[in-house]
């Protein structure tokens, strides 16, 4: 202890931190120019800037600090703090001032603080009593510490927080026991029915699939419909991200969920680094598991910048992401929050563009979703489908649904929140196996809304077979999560989502789903007549079935070729747009992924499917990454 | 501004259909019929009035869409006397001015402008022609008023959307008017003109395939649907009956294609001079187009677009007459007004003067190498009754009212004589199993079978004097003659004689 109180006694604290730190040689002095330039254009301390560039280490910078304040500071790597001191329901606080309790001694408390000033210590005197000396240490020592006592809560707050605070709004049960009865009373009454009145059950029954499957196609052509106006494709444009000053910018937490991939780490910090934001107000999170040594340590060996922290997540099951990212938001800073995953290549200016997105929308809107598609859509047959389903998807479906005011299942990355608010909302679903999905709709029903900013972010379209129907199966499954989780209770989602909410959901959610299993039933059945032109169906398509059924198959089927065309040729992907013809092959894919996503729901609920990234031959950095398994 | 708008349009629709009934009933009091109105509004009543409804019985060798407007119809009394394809199609010409007048008000003309442009367009003959005939081309100027909005948007907007709406206007159009081949082939040289060149440059065939996707599944859809109905793909092209191949077994009798038939420069060029004489404010479109840049180009696809459609159609032994083609004018400058900015009043003054000029010019031009059909129309406008063009068919169809026992008969001759006959109850028609299985018989067992004389169908014998040749002249065993007038005989079966 004396050591520390000796460190920093020899300088008076009005000695600028800077020049303190080019006569300490840690820092050189064309470096200090820079930032002091660049805090003339952000508007964050130079301590910020310096981190963020890297161009002071850590511990040498956090130790000028000490004698800038004249106080001592404390190494927590080689002197832990007491773990009796720490208190699990201040751990946001901890983080939020960057401050922890570090031993009593004699009666008093020292308190090590990242952030020596007023506001920290105010909150320290108020939070722990008057009795406090204070002490200087590396903020990411107090993550480290944060992290390393009170894993056992924050891995239980990952997993249960959502379930425990509301457990109608979490997939950790699969059905509820009405919805049990529900699906158990009709089984027995189409099984009652097809035993009485076998013809007229199955005349229903194939009337009410004709007619869901053109209810389904036309709202998907509402959508596209919706979708290609150009109104509402330009939400921020490039003057209004240029009109932005940096200054007033916000502090923004990435999240970059990771598992076994080393490789990738200096490729994704070089692709963050693009991003146009002041980097002094990042706070990149690289979440890792914590039996993920490999990616630990070519983390370590970067020796990144500070704005990255390596967040270890305890091995506890289930081990999926949105416990991981669960776990990381205790330690996240930013006002606003987003993820990424570890391929992706987000346009630069997709930070300023949602600010600008979410300054311009109503206040109620909490999440803003960036557009994804795929660096390597010309790789092969099926990246080329995924490509057109996804600029589909992102591009005419998810701003429509906005405009319609109908739930927006969010995309795997590149969601953006209001910190605030994810933390109010328990964030995501760990039981979910597509939490973000859930998400979207779950902010919608608590009255909340999603919106949807025109900034891509391009990510690793699945190349090969095998791995693509695992990673569609867990979404498919997830998306069967997700509706059955919102149906528990259909009046209340009526009441929170509206009639167009209500019907968008069933549609858009159910609907997907449902499409995709009844799909290969209905090939057979239509193949199995072309081949023997039986006239076995007669009975069962009476005339209004026929034609409705007749719809669509040719306009329906036509169409929703036609719409992935326009997927392309909205994208200028005009290579892709001949590929659409090949859709049907596509959707029996999904089919065969849909059925997998069934029996793993019954089964095995929270599976969290495996699918390998980094596989592609296509390399638009001209840079060779390969991982072998990731989440 | 818009709901005040959208009351007046309402008004002006209700106002230009009233007026447009009374035309209508001037030209039906003359004795105007229309064969293609009278054609749909017989399958309208042998589809609704049979036992089993059921859209294939409608046939698959004509645009549909004409024919399912009118079916509402058929559930309104007093409208099964065959005025209701009149009526149909005037409504959907007072729909089109309906939404011009909104769209001239967005435009801020003021109403007296308004009403002097709705006047000169609908006094226009063409347009008069296109609405009072009772067939489809009111809902082909709605829907090339939609084609040609949703070009100049391309022009303007350039969104996704545009494409869309050209696409999907082109797809429509094929389930309403046969004559979308050759708007749309006529169409695919003037994409170049106004589709972005940007994206020209960067695929050309991209532009084409979004804009050509959405009537490629029409065709396809309506392939399909032939094949699976009548086990031939490709029957709407190659049956010697379907609407989709125009006019081309009348050639013998239709003045123009004798003429230009099987040529494509001359009768495009004709159709120019032509359209220019009829329509004489197409110039004013394309002076005042010329000080909009970026409207020039559409404007020269409006001017293009329907001449050189009539001239592929010509071509190809389709078209009767090039007015068959450029009566879509009126939709396209009306669409032209609403899109070319409002200027100074000299310049409105001048396009109303030059639209009076066309209704006046237009008048001149109408008979020049007229139809019968066009014959026929004009002289009722004048005031002059005709004569009935099928008295026979008039007189069955009275007859069979009266005599209603189940009779067998083939539509395809008989059009005539279910539109007098008001209603298809108790027909037996070819469409039906019952029909089918008479013919399969020796001798058919039915109360009553009206046949009509060979020949009399100029475009190929019907199914019954195909099976039976001999029926007309000498009847069949166990059946009487029991009427027999102007090309038509009924037999009726001895049994049922003897029971009435």
């Amino acid at each position: 202890m004396a050591d520390h109180q000796d460190t920093g006694t020899d300088r008076p604290g009005e000695v600028p931190l800077g020049t303190l730190l080019v006569d300490s040689g840690v820092l050189e002095q064309d470096k200090l120019d820079q930032a002091l330039t660049l805090q003339q254009q952000w508007g964050t301390r130079l301590g910020d800037i310096l981190l963020a560039k890297g161009w002071v280490r850590a511990i040498d910078f956090y130790q000028t600090l000490a004698r800038h304040n004249n106080l001592p500071f404390v190494n927590l790597l080689k002197e832990p703090l007491e773990a009796e001191l720490l208190t699990e329901d201040d751990i946001d606080l901890y983080t939020e001032y960057l401050v922890v309790p570090w031993r009593r001694h004699n009666g008093r408390l020292t308190v090590l603080m990242a952030d020596p000033g007023k506001r920290a210590m105010d909150f320290a005197r108020q939070h722990f009593g008057k009795d406090v000396d204070f002490a200087v240490t590396s903020k990411f020592d107090i993550m480290w510490e944060l992290q390393h006592n009170e894993d056992a809560y924050l891995s239980h707050q990952a997993v249960y927080a959502l379930s425990e605070h509301d457990f109608e709004m979490s997939a950790r049960q699969v059905f509820t026991g009405p919805q049990l009865l529900v699906i158990y009373l009709l089984l027995m009454l189409l099984l009652l029915s097809l035993t009485m009145f076998p013809i007229a059950t199955l005349v229903t029954v194939n009337m009410l699939i004709a007619v869901f499957l053109l209810f389904n196609f036309g709202m998907r052509a509402i959508l596209t419909w919706v979708g290609g106006d150009r109104h509402i494709d330009v939400k921020v444009t490039d003057n209004t991200v240029k009109t932005l000053d940096d200054k007033e910018l916000p502090t923004y937490t990435i999240l970059v969920p990771m598992y076994k991939e080393p490789e990738v780490i200096q490729y994704l910090a070089a692709s963050l680094r693009q991003l146009d934001y002041p980097l002094s107000k990042l706070d990149i999170k690289l979440i890792l598991e914590e039996d993920d040594e490999e990616t630990i340590e070519a983390a370590k060996k970067l020796g990144l910048e500070g704005i990255f922290e390596i967040i270890r997540v305890p091995d506890s099951l289930p081990k999926t992401k949105p416990k991981a990212c669960n776990y990381a938001l205790h330690f996240a800073r930013g006002e606003y929050v987003t993820i990424y995953d570890a391929e992706d290549r987000p346009e630069p200016d997709q930070l300023k563009k949602v600010i600008a997105a979410f300054r311009a929308a109503p206040d109620n809107t909490v999440c803003i979703q960036a557009r994804l598609n795929y660096f390597n859509a010309n790789e092969n047959w099926l990246t080329r489908m995924f490509t057109l389903e996804y600029s589909l998807w992102f591009d005419f479906y998810l701003p429509a649904l906005e405009a319609l005011k109908i739930p927006i299942p969010l995309g795997g990355t590149s969601n953006h929140f209001k910190m605030e608010v994810l933390r109010e909302v328990d964030a995501w679903d760990p039981f979910n196996v597509t939490e973000d999905a859930d998400l979207g709709v779950r902010i919608t029903q608590l009255g909340y809304r999603v919106g949807v900013v025109n900034s891509t972010t391009f990510e690793e379209a699945n190349s090969r077979y095998g791995n693509w129907i695992r990673q569609r199966s867990r979404w498919i499954k997830g998306y069967m999560q997700t509706y059955l989780v919102h149906m528990r209770s259909p009046i209340e989602l009526y009441r929170s989502l509206g009639h167009i909410g209500f019907w968008g959901f069933q549609f858009f959610i159910g609907g997907a789903v449902l499409s995709t299993l009844l799909a290969p039933i209905l090939y057979f059945m239509y193949i199995f007549w072309l081949a023997t032109d039986t006239h076995a169906y007669d009975i069962v398509f009476p005339p209004l079935v026929l034609y409705i059924s007749l719809i669509n198959l040719l306009v329906g089927n036509g169409y929703l070729i036609y719409l992935s065309m326009l997927g392309a040729f909205k994208r200028h992907l005009y290579y892709l747009i001949p590929f659409g013809l090949t859709m049907p092959l596509y959707w029996l894919m999904m089919s065969v992924a849909a059925y997998k996503a069934l029996w793993q729901l019954i089964h095995n609920p929270f599976y969290w499917e495996k699918t390998l990234h980094g596989i592609t031959s296509y390399n638009p950095d001209n840079n060779e990454h390969k991982a072998e398994d990731r989440a | 501004m818009h709901k005040a708008d959208r009351l007046e349009s309402f008004l002006v629709f209700i106002v230009v259909t009233v007026l447009l009934c009374l035309c209508s009933i001037w030209l039906l009091s003359h004795n105007y019929v229309n064969e293609f109105a009278m054609s749909r509004w017989a399958k309208v009543l042998s589809v609704l009035d049979s036992p089993e409804i059921r859209i294939e019985h409608l046939g698959l060798i004509y645009p549909h869409f004409p024919v399912y407007i009118l079916m509402p119809f058929y559930y309104l009394p007093g409208l099964d006397s065959g005025a209701a394809p009149y009526f149909a199609s005037l409504l959907v010409g007072a729909i089109l001015i309906g939404t011009w007048n909104f769209h001239l008000a967005e435009k801020k003309y003021s109403l007296r402008v308004r009403i002097l442009l709705i006047l000169f367009v609908c006094s226009h003959p063409f347009f008069l022609w296109g609405v009072l005939t009772g067939a489809q081309h009111a809902l082909s100027l709605l829907m090339f008023y939609w084609l040609y909005l949703a070009l100049v948007r391309l022009v303007n907007v350039q969104d996704v959307r545009s494409f869309i709406m050209v696409g999907l206007a082109l797809a429509l159009y094929f389930f309403i008017d046969e004559r979308t081949f050759y708007l749309f082939i006529a169409l695919l040289p003037l994409i170049s003109i106004i589709a972005p060149q940007r994206m020209l440059s960067e695929s050309t065939s991209s532009v084409y395939l979004i804009i050509a996707a959405p009537l490629a599944i029409s065709v396809a859809s309506w392939a399909y649907l032939n094949w699976i109905f009548h086990d031939d793909a490709g029957l709407f092209l190659s049956s010697a009956d379907s609407s989709f191949r125009g006019v081309w077994q009348d050639t013998p009798h239709v003045d123009w294609l004798r003429a230009y038939g099987g040529d494509f420069i001359v009768p495009t060029l004709v159709t120019g001079l032509y359209a220019l004489l009829a329509y004489p404010v197409l110039l004013w479109l394309l002076y005042h187009a010329k000080r909009h840049r970026i409207l020039l180009g559409s404007t020269l696809v409006l001017l293009l677009h329907p001449v050189v459609a009539s001239g592929l159609a010509t071509g190809n032994y389709f078209l009767s007459h090039p007015m068959d083609m450029i009566f879509l004018f009126s939709a396209g400058i009306m669409a032209g007004v609403v899109l070319i900015p409002r200027e100074t009043r000299r310049a409105r003054i001048s396009l109303i003067l030059l639209l009076a000029l066309s209704s006046v010019t237009a008048w001149f031009v109408f008979p020049w190498y007229q139809t019968t059909d066009m014959q026929r129309w004009r002289t009722a406008v004048m005031g002059e009754s005709l004569q009935d063009t099928s008295p026979g068919d008039i007189e069955l169809g009275l007859w069979l009212k009266q005599n209603r026992q189940l009779t067998l008969l083939d539509d395809k001759a008989a059009y005539r004589v279910i539109v007098a006959r008001g209603d298809a109850r108790h027909l037996v028609l070819p469409f039906s199993s019952e029909y089918k299985v008479n013919l399969k018989y020796q001798w058919p067992k039915i109360e009553q079978i009206a046949v009509s004389e060979p020949g009399y169908v100029h475009d190929g014998q019907d199914y019954l004097n195909q099976r039976f040749p001999e029926l007309y002249a000498n009847g069949m065993p166990g059946y009487t003659l029991v009427y027999d007038y102007m090309h038509w005989r009924v037999y009726r079966r001895l049994s049922m004689r003897a029971g009435t």
